[in-house]
């Protein structure tokens, strides 16, 4: 096409638009037919790119659309003319309208929902504002008691209507068997996959985290929740019951993650360059090696020392992240993630071409839209928006 | 004031009809008659116009009407009424296509699954036909803003040189031109496919 002149093409597409068989315009120009008839054959298919309106589509639309203008004609004429002339105090109040009917309509309906349906979002994100404005620690363990018990009613009601879902809950453990546990009076399989946290025993306090399937509950994680014979003070109870309740499923792989994130951050802060950090993709390989060094210091005191400086350094990172707390870790790890994605830019990149295109849909549009909003004035912005809302 | 407005279709412009202009004045009145016409005369046009940029039917449909929708809603403004039919459905169907797409995009995001958000070909459509339209269609995003317009205006819209230039504000050589540009570009994106 690159070949053939402008002034071909233009002569060749109307000859097209008025009607010429393409066979006849191609001899004419025999010297480019080749790919001419590339042209030719484009400029068809995009006459035929578009869909014709079926006539019972069309009617139907047309009957709706008078029917809305019938209810608009009716009610200008019952004087309900002044909400049409809307006011600038309107939007607002409507507005107001539609977040009282959010709040007082989705709500409660998301009360009754479970992993898996659409308003279960909803429902986790208003027990944390619950929690957020709770008065006092009380009203707090409180909410958080009672939010425990809706994660096990959910289970129950997924269990009981076999459906899937990815579900978190705290209960006691009563029995361990080989493959199956009961946690707060529920069967629960595990497998060799099953990661168990901490030492579980009978009457211990458990997270576990898993999938319902088929009327069964398959465990992915088994969290000992007061591990250890630490006293039962308060501090720590209250800390416990903070992270249960403002982690989700999520959170709590990412707070394994965290670990293995720190671990290999302070072997590489030891051994590498920032740069390496920023510039290397973290192999599986990587992670594991620097795992099995972190376990030899923490084993092995003794080879401190042997004067091992790396070692050392590792050693204290160790101990002052350890000190620093999760909060640290988990921080380290998302600022970490996040420069990871940012580099290694798949997802990044898919983003942005998603963003191109439409943006240059949006060009596209913008620019014929608004070439014809100059014909009919302001008014096409105005009106768009105000009908939506 | 103009004096020319856009014909909805080559083919029915020699067919003599009312003023838009009179229509419009009578719509303004919530006429039923004057609307009934309106719709008729430009439904096909939109909704041809609107299925040049988007695959599936039924969101075309929807659009469609959407348009019309907002028409109704804006001929009870007492500022910003449509003063035109043609250029002011066309603008707004360039308005929805361009909403629908932005939705599309942000549930595509949200949803990180690429079978959601691809748009799917009515029932009645051969596999290949349709991968060829929406090949097709890929391949007219990644055209020029201006490119992209002008085929949508004289392949869906079926508007005639004269109206898209007067719709861009463009010379008739120009958009000759780009449309000449656009469909090489194309026909060059599928010579390479193959």
């Amino acid at each position: 096409v690159d070949r053939i002149s402008d002034a071909t093409l233009l002569q060749s597409l109307e000859q097209l638009e008025s009607g010429q068989p393409v066979e006849s315009i191609l001899h004419r120009f025999s010297d480019v037919a080749t790919r001419l008839s590339e042209f030719l054959e484009t400029t068809r298919r995009l006459e035929r790119l578009s869909a014709e309106s079926p006539a019972a589509v069309q009617q139907r639309a047309k009957a709706s659309f008078l029917a809305q203008a019938a209810v608009q004609a009716e009610r200008r004429a019952k004087g309900l003319a002044w909400l049409t002339f809307s006011p600038g105090w309107l939007a607002p109040a409507v507005a107001v309208a539609l977040l009282v009917l959010l709040v007082g309509i989705v709500v409660p309906a998301s009360a009754s929902a479970v992993p898996g349906d659409v308003l279960y979002g909803t429902k986790r994100a208003v027990e944390q504002w619950r929690l957020f404005i709770a008065a006092d620690p009380d009203a707090e363990a409180e909410l958080m008691a009672s939010f425990r018990e809706e994660r096990f009613d959910e289970v129950l009601h997924l269990l009981s209507t076999a459906r899937s879902a990815e579900v978190s809950f705290e209960a006691t453990v009563q029995s361990m068997g080989e493959t199956q546990w009961t946690v707060g009076g529920l069967p629960v399989e595990v497998d060799p996959q099953t990661v168990i946290v901490g030492s579980p025993r009978v009457d211990a306090e458990v997270r576990v985290t898993g999938l319902t399937r088929f009327g069964r509950l398959y465990a992915d994680e088994i969290q000992v929740l007061d591990d250890g014979d630490d006293l039962p003070g308060v501090g720590i109870e209250d800390d416990d019951g903070v992270d249960d309740g403002l982690s989700d499923d999520g959170l709590d792989d990412q707070l394994d993650d965290d670990d293995d994130q720190e671990d290999v951050n302070d072997a590489v802060d030891g051994e590498l360059d920032d740069d390496d950090l920023k510039d290397d993709d973290l192999d599986d390989d990587d992670l594991d090696d620097d795992d099995l060094d972190d376990d030899d210091l923490d084993d092995d005191p003794a080879d401190d020392p042997a004067g091992d400086d790396v070692a050392d350094d590792d050693e204290t990172d160790d101990s002052a992240d350890n000190a620093g707390g999760d909060d640290d870790g988990s921080q380290d790890d998302s600022g970490t993630g996040a420069d990871d994605s940012s580099i290694d830019g798949d997802d990044d990149g898919g983003d942005d071409a998603g963003g191109d295109d439409a943006d240059g849909g949006d060009d596209d549009d913008d620019d014929s839209g608004d070439d014809v909003d100059d014909d009919s004035g302001d008014d096409v912005d105005d009106d768009g928006g105000d009908d939506n809302d | 004031m103009m004096t020319t407005f856009v014909q909805p279709a080559r083919k029915e412009q020699a067919t003599a009809m009312v003023d838009d202009e009179v229509l419009l004045s009578q719509a303004r009145a919530l006429d039923q008659e004057a609307l009934g016409r309106i719709h008729e005369r430009y439904y096909p046009a939109i909704y041809r116009y609107i299925s040049f940029r988007v695959d599936d039917l039924e969101t075309v449909q929807d659009l469609t009407s959407e348009v019309f929708t907002r028409f109704l809603a804006a001929l009870r403004k007492r500022l910003g009424r449509p003063n035109s039919i043609g250029p002011w459905l066309y603008g707004t169907a360039s308005r929805v296509v361009k909403e629908h797409y932005r939705r599309r995009s942000r549930w595509a995001e949200v949803a990180l699954d690429e079978s959601i958000g691809v748009e799917q070909m009515g029932p009645d459509e051969g596999t290949e036909e349709m991968w060829t339209r929406r090949e097709l269609r890929e391949a007219i995003q990644g055209l020029t803003k201006d490119q992209r317009t002008v085929l949508a205006l004289r392949f869906g819209g079926d508007l005639p040189i004269k109206e898209v230039a007067r719709l861009m504000e463009k010379n008739e050589g120009a958009v000759k031109m780009l449309q000449v540009r656009a469909i090489s570009a194309l026909a060059r994106h599928v010579m390479e496919r193959k």
